[in-house]
């Protein structure tokens, strides 16, 4: 999973992710978009592993 | 003896017992001097003694139903009386006998014609039936969009894939709603022995040692609010394959974050199962499923904002293990019944799915794919800046969001990120210009233009927990 910064012609920031399928996907910076808090939670960590059932 | 008739033709009859002391008894027995054994119903007996009424447990002890003992010793002459009733019979009473398992009902056939109506199967529900003999039947179960709280319960909906296979990989792969955490793994669509009332089920197969792959769903805090305070059920069918050793576990979980995520949330168990290996069926028939039934009560104390529901192997899955699963359903008190879509209807089903993620394909159509023009997006272009060439696209389905994951996909290649320009016959990079629950606005950030081409893509939109 690869994250990138995007500024939009209106300014704003978007972030690009493209998932390990090359998918790239437009993620806007709000907290109720999960998949910007999914962003969020590699920048506190990169090393978690998930597990079953957590 | 004495026999004394209740004035009821076919009535209950006292059993008298007389017996005249010889001195000195403190326990009665035996056969009195009309013949008659001492035999009395513990606890309806009465002894008397010269014909006053002794108290039960004080003045005397009558546990065997054949002796009274505990008496003050009798003195000579003294007359001692024990009355006893038999079996009680009323007349035109209905024999217990004529409702013979769990759950039968007496309804009546006609005028003072009591029969036994077998209970009916489960979820059913007893109805007016004016051409039954009894007047009433059994009918349904019946559908009730609303009932269940789990979106895509029956596995129908498929968007994305029907067929996802992850090393390590977590989120929204293959039906719709189900959020998988893949550990060398594939989930996949089934429809070899589906329940009845099923389509499809829900494989989740690990391809090497040490596999795992959890299931869940999460409901949002609107969907969750509805459930506060409140007991829930979760109920679905699962079972495995022969070579699967582990046991399944099955949760349900809270968190105080508003609409939380996976990931972005800190989970709580509230209520939790496990289903022992042996419980679960092996055969791959429609009726070869283990019917796991969970009840939880949700707070209302501000640390249930969101709900997850989730099961896994419990220990792990070795290469080649599966389980399946279908016809899940969370509802309203601690009951299972029978299963019923949150949609109520495919549509209903598929536009409740739609609400979290949607994509301009075919529903049959994998995103990515180029095999196929429905679906296809187009606008003009009206100029030769690039970033001018604006276009609005509505979404089908209102997003749960403002603020959905927007992929775009070229109509001409299948790439992500790009849309297609067939006047020039190139793909172009695409931005986001704003979003909206409705739709969102995309724009090209580079290439060349000219007005009147047409440009086209693909588009999902994403807005899951």
């Amino acid at each position: 999973m690869k994250y990138e910064q995007f500024t939009n012609v209106s300014n704003e920031q978007y972030i690009i992710r493209t998932d390990d399928a090359g998918v790239v996907s437009f993620i806007p910076t709000d907290p109720a978009n999960a998949d910007y808090q999914a962003y969020l939670a590699t920048l506190v960590s990169n090393s978690s592993t998930p597990q079953a059932g957590n | 003896m004495s026999v004394i008739r209740h004035p009821n033709t076919a009535g209950a009859t006292l059993t008298q017992w007389r017996y005249t002391a010889t001195g000195g008894e403190t326990s009665l027995s035996g056969t009195d001097g009309f013949s008659t054994a001492l035999s009395y119903t513990v606890g309806s007996e009465q002894v008397f003694i010269n014909g006053v009424l002794l108290e039960r447990g004080v003045d005397y002890v009558a546990t065997t139903g054949t002796t009274i003992t505990g008496l003050t010793a009798l003195v000579v002459n003294d007359i001692a009386t024990v009355i006893s009733p038999s079996s009680f019979n009323v007349a035109n009473a209905i024999p217990k006998s004529t409702v013979t398992a769990k759950g039968d009902l007496l309804v009546a056939s006609g005028a003072s014609t009591p029969i036994n109506l077998a209970v009916g199967a489960d979820g059913t529900t007893l109805v007016a039936n004016s051409s039954s003999s009894t007047g009433v039947a059994w009918a349904g179960p019946s559908v009730a969009a609303g009932k269940n709280f789990l979106i895509n319960g029956n596995f129908d909906i498929w968007q994305r894939a029907t067929s996802i296979s992850s090393t390590t990989n977590n989120g929204y792969f293959a039906a719709d709603r189900w959020y998988n955490q893949l550990g060398t793994s594939v989930i996949s669509q089934q429809t070899t022995g589906a329940p009845n009332g099923a389509r499809y089920v829900l494989r989740a197969a690990s391809t090497a040692t040490s596999g795992y792959a959890t299931t869940a769903q999460i409901l949002e805090t609107s969907t969750t609010a509805a459930l506060w305070g409140q007991t829930v059920t979760w109920s679905f069918k699962v079972r495995r394959n022969s070579s699967m050793s582990s046991s399944m576990t099955v949760q349900i979980d809270k968190t105080s974050t508003v609409d939380g995520s996976y990931v972005g949330a800190t989970w709580t168990n509230i209520s939790s199962l496990v289903i022992s290996n042996a419980s679960l069926p092996t055969g791959t028939g429609s009726s070869n499923w283990y019917n796991a039934i969970l009840s939880a009560a949700i707070p209302n104390d501000g640390t249930a904002n969101t709900i997850r529901v989730t099961v896994y192997a419990t220990a792990g899955l070795n290469n080649g293990d599966y389980y399946e699963l279908a016809q899940a359903q969370l509802e309203v008190g601690s009951v299972a019944t029978a299963f019923s879509r949150a949609g109520g209807t495919l549509q209903g089903e598929l536009a409740a799915c739609q609400r979290y993620y949607e994509k301009s394909y075919p529903l049959a159509t994998a995103p990515g794919s180029t095999s196929s023009q429905s679906g296809l997006v187009n606008y003009i272009a009206i100029t030769s800046s690039a970033i001018n060439n604006r276009c609005w696209v509505p979404f089908i389905v209102s997003k749960r969001t403002s603020s959905p994951t927007i992929t775009i996909w070229s109509y001409h290649t299948g790439a992500s990120g790009y849309a297609y320009n067939e006047g020039t016959g190139s793909d172009y990079s695409i931005g986001i210009q704003f979003q909206a629950e409705r739709g969102f606005n995309l724009y090209p950030t580079s290439g060349s233009f000219s007005a009147g081409q047409v440009c086209n893509f693909y588009y999902t939109a994403d807005s899951e927990l």
